[in-house]
């Protein structure tokens, strides 16, 4: 989808659905608001929706902001003590190391 | 053809011709030098709560080669890390004892050549496997902190093939090798010149053998079960339990629909253990470990089997049964005895009672057995045996049963006072059940072992044939006397056959492989899978669920049993007819079993009934729900699944310098070509006909 063949009101909905779907435990959604609209949001000159649209965004960066930081606390947490949790280690794999633990 | 399809194809000529004129070679053989002769590699094993023994990375160790024969060779290499980096060292085996935890524990070698030469002896210093005090963890006694437990005279307390190694090990012991590795690649290459470190190129070598499990058994065993392929097929094979059988036979045998059943204390237990092992998988040949005791239990089992219906008969009158058990597994944790006293006290053992069958045997327990005596390492040159007991039973009320049949043995105790300790033997599992079964141990050592080499690769060709041969007949006609005794209160009409043992040792010991002399060629006659069955292996092995694999020294001492205890029947004339007895079921006390007369020299076949039998040897550890795996209770060893790529290539190592040389030069080429890109996009417009479409269409092409 071009942003530049979208109505402005067009594009303020977008970014709010996108809002809205990513409270979903959804942060790519997020990811996706961030990116695609900052350009709108904060680059472009001023236009009747961009103040609702950089509150979106913003939202949106803010909520990324999070899930990245509990995704990179997790995974750092997991990887530095899975041979130590043992069984629920395992438990919590898909896969196995083959040679080591 | 036109110009150019000519011009394509002369080209296509020439590439393909130049290899075959060249005499070209891969690349990869121009480099690395495959020693492929070894097959003996260290392998991992895991229990409950370890793993030990060696590992490499998939791809292989890689180091500069290191030949050790002092402490000054492993300092050198300490000193030297930052020049080299990484090592492989060659230590001739004489020495891998003394230098085996060094080995192990220094980071900077990644990799150990173990060079056996077979011509020469290892020395007196002598290698063993197993640990100071062996199986330590299962034995009765390892409550008992404050005790000193080191029977086993080994450099390295642990155990080498217990210690977690985590580098590839690699036994050779093919000559022109050695010398390849010792002359060719370490004196021209490596060997420091007045001291110096050589300059590059140096020899190195890359090792190769990767083993899939990892961490400990139950991680394995778990992941094994846990693991979901993508599709349906594949599976995550990672370890292996340890697994086969014990060979036991009860003379005379029981019959509950005779009303033939034990008794209490009615029964004596005649007992050797069948297996050793090694880090290495197929050097396990186990001499004075275990075949001295099994050639001695042989003996005894031919001398009674001669006069089989004398002394059932006699036995029967007194009530009174012998069993012959011939035990698998015993050096790794006791996993038959474990197992065969885990069936007696689940009433399994030898068999279930069935309501199908009508003349079945009795279910032997503990508290029938009335004399336990273990044959364990007999026969070192010219030493003297002695009987060992606990020393808490000794002490206790059972001593006059003790010593009456120490008496007909005429041995004499290595130590009679009441903190005697048993030696590490299938006797102290029972003990373990049930603390006031008589018996003792014979072996040829007092307070520590004779065995240099006990559980080791190098268990071999270390006995003196005359004085061993004459020291486990003297051993089985004692054991026998005091058997015959026991059981049946005689022992006149009995004679070891001294000859029979001459035999046994010759083929078990003298001989390279296990089918080389007349009795064990006729033994292996109707074995599957002769290839493996001639190797002379005792350990226990995993086992899938084909007969044809499992271990040879079980099979072998099967069909021996059989021919000295069982009786030739003589209606039956076919190997179909003889199995086909055994598939009836009618009775659960013979086993019927086709084979020749191993002491005659005819090919006639015979189908032989005999109480001999095969009861499980797998751990408890396996069966029992929800088993704790670090409790040490019984043995949990399971063995690592290997990758198949294993691999020893040597190769010469350039200076690290030339690393750079070829990177700038890689640099150089980029960045001349990327200039060249550049200039032929920008002058292109000359070069190319600015007129396109003007050969399209050209008649004459």
């Amino acid at each position: 989808m071009d942003l530049k063949k979208v109505s402005d009101d067009e594009k303020l909905f977008l970014c709010k659905r996108y809002f809205y779907w990513g409270l979903a435990l959804l942060p790519f959604l997020w990811l996706v608001n961030v990116v695609w609209f900052f350009k709108q949001a904060f680059i472009r000159p001023p236009f009747p929706q961009q103040n609702l649209i950089k509150n979106y965004v913003i939202y949106s960066g803010i909520g990324l902001g999070l899930w990245t930081v509990l995704f990179v606390t997790w995974q750092v947490v997991f990887q530095t003590n899975r041979v130590a949790w043992g069984a629920s280690g395992d438990y919590l794999s898909f896969v196995f190391p083959k040679g080591y633990a | 053809m036109t110009h150019s399809n000519f011009r394509i194809y002369l080209i296509a000529i020439c590439v393909v011709l130049v290899p075959v004129l060249t005499n070209g070679q891969r690349v990869a053989d121009q480099i690395y030098m495959k020693l492929d002769s070894s097959t003996s590699q260290c392998f991992r094993l895991l229990n409950g709560t370890h793993q030990v023994g060696c590992q490499s990375k998939e791809n292989g160790n890689t180091g500069i080669i290191y030949l050790v024969e002092s402490s000054a060779e492993l300092d050198a290499i300490n000193q030297d890390s930052g020049n080299y980096g990484e090592y492989i060292v060659a230590i001739d085996a004489r020495h891998f004892d003394e230098f085996a935890s060094a080995l192990q524990r220094m980071p900077s070698i990644v990799g150990v050549l173990l060079m056996q030469r077979n011509s020469e002896p290892l020395g007196s210093s002598g290698i063993s496997e197993d640990a100071a005090c062996p199986n330590e963890r299962t034995s009765m006694y390892s409550e008992d902190a404050a005790h000193k437990c080191d029977w086993n005279p080994t450099q390295t307390a642990a155990g080498v093939r217990f210690l977690d190694w985590t580098k590839p090990i690699f036994l050779i012991d093919n000559a022109t090798e050695i010398d390849i590795i010792v002359k060719s690649c370490w004196e021209t290459f490596n060997k420091p010149v007045d001291g110096m470190a050589r300059e590059f190129p140096v020899c190195a070598a890359t090792l190769t053998q990767f083993m899939t499990a990892a961490k400990d058994a139950p991680t394995c065993l778990r992941r094994q079960e846990m693991f979901a392929g993508l599709s349906g097929d594949t599976t995550l094979h990672l370890c292996d339990p340890l697994i086969d059988e014990n060979i036991i036979a009860f003379l005379p045998p029981t019959n509950k629909t005779a009303k033939q059943m034990f008794e209490h204390e009615s029964v004596f237990v005649l007992t050797a253990r069948m297996d050793s092992f090694s880090m290495f998988s197929d050097r396990t040949p186990g001499e004075e470990s275990a075949i001295s005791g099994v050639i001695t239990l042989l003996a005894v089992a031919n001398a009674i089997g001669q006069k089989r219906e004398q002394f059932s008969s006699a036995a029967r009158q007194r009530k009174h049964y012998l069993l012959f058990a011939l035990l698998h597994g015993e050096s790794l944790d006791y996993i038959g005895s474990s197992r065969m006293l885990y069936d007696m006290n689940q009433t399994k053992f030898p068999v279930e009672a069935s309501s199908s069958v009508k003349d079945q045997v009795d279910q032997l327990t503990i508290d029938h057995i009335g004399f336990v005596l273990e044959l364990n390492q007999i026969g070192s040159s010219g030493g003297e045996h002695f009987a060992h007991v606990d020393g808490t039973v000794y002490s206790g009320i059972k001593r006059e049963k003790i010593d009456t049949v120490l008496k007909d043995t005429g041995f004499s105790l290595a130590d009679d006072s009441n903190t005697s300790r048993l030696p590490p033997a299938s006797y102290q599992q029972f003990l373990k059940h049930s603390h006031s079964i008589p018996g003792f141990v014979i072996g040829d050592y007092k307070t520590k072992f004779n065995n240099k080499y006990y559980n080791s690769f190098a268990d071999s060709d270390n006995l003196d044939a005359a004085k061993a041969i004459d020291a486990i007949t003297k051993v089985a006609e004692s054991s026998l006397k005091a058997v015959t005794n026991w059981v049946a209160n005689e022992s006149t009409g009995y004679t070891i056959d001294r000859d029979y043992i001459k035999d046994l040792y010759d083929c078990f010991i003298t001989k390279k492989f296990w089918d080389e002399c007349e009795i064990l060629k006729r033994a292996t006659t109707y074995l599957e899978n002769k290839a493996i069955v001639r190797q002379k292996t005792t350990y226990i092995g995993t086992q899938g669920s084909m007969e044809a694999r499992s271990s040879p020294i079980k099979r072998i001492a099967n069909v021996l049993m059989v021919g000295s205890l069982g009786e030739k029947l003589p209606n039956v004339d076919t190997k179909e007819q003889c199995g086909h007895l055994s598939g009836l079921k009618k009775n659960n006390m013979y086993s019927y079993f086709w084979q020749l007369d191993l002491l005659q020299s005819d090919n006639a076949s015979y189908c032989y009934q005999s109480t001999v039998m095969q009861t499980p040897a797998q751990s408890p550890a396996f069966l029992i729900e929800d088993y704790d795996m670090t409790s040490g209770k019984y043995s949990t060893w399971v063995e690592s699944v290997w990758a198949p790529s294993v691999s020893l290539k040597l190769f010469l190592r350039p200076p690290p310098r030339y690393s750079l040389w070829i990177f700038l030069t890689a640099m150089v080429v980029l960045l001349v070509s990327m200039a060249i890109c550049l200039l032929l996009h920008r002058i292109s417009p000359l070069l190319i006909d600015a007129h396109p479409g003007a050969d399209i269409g050209d008649p004459s092409l």
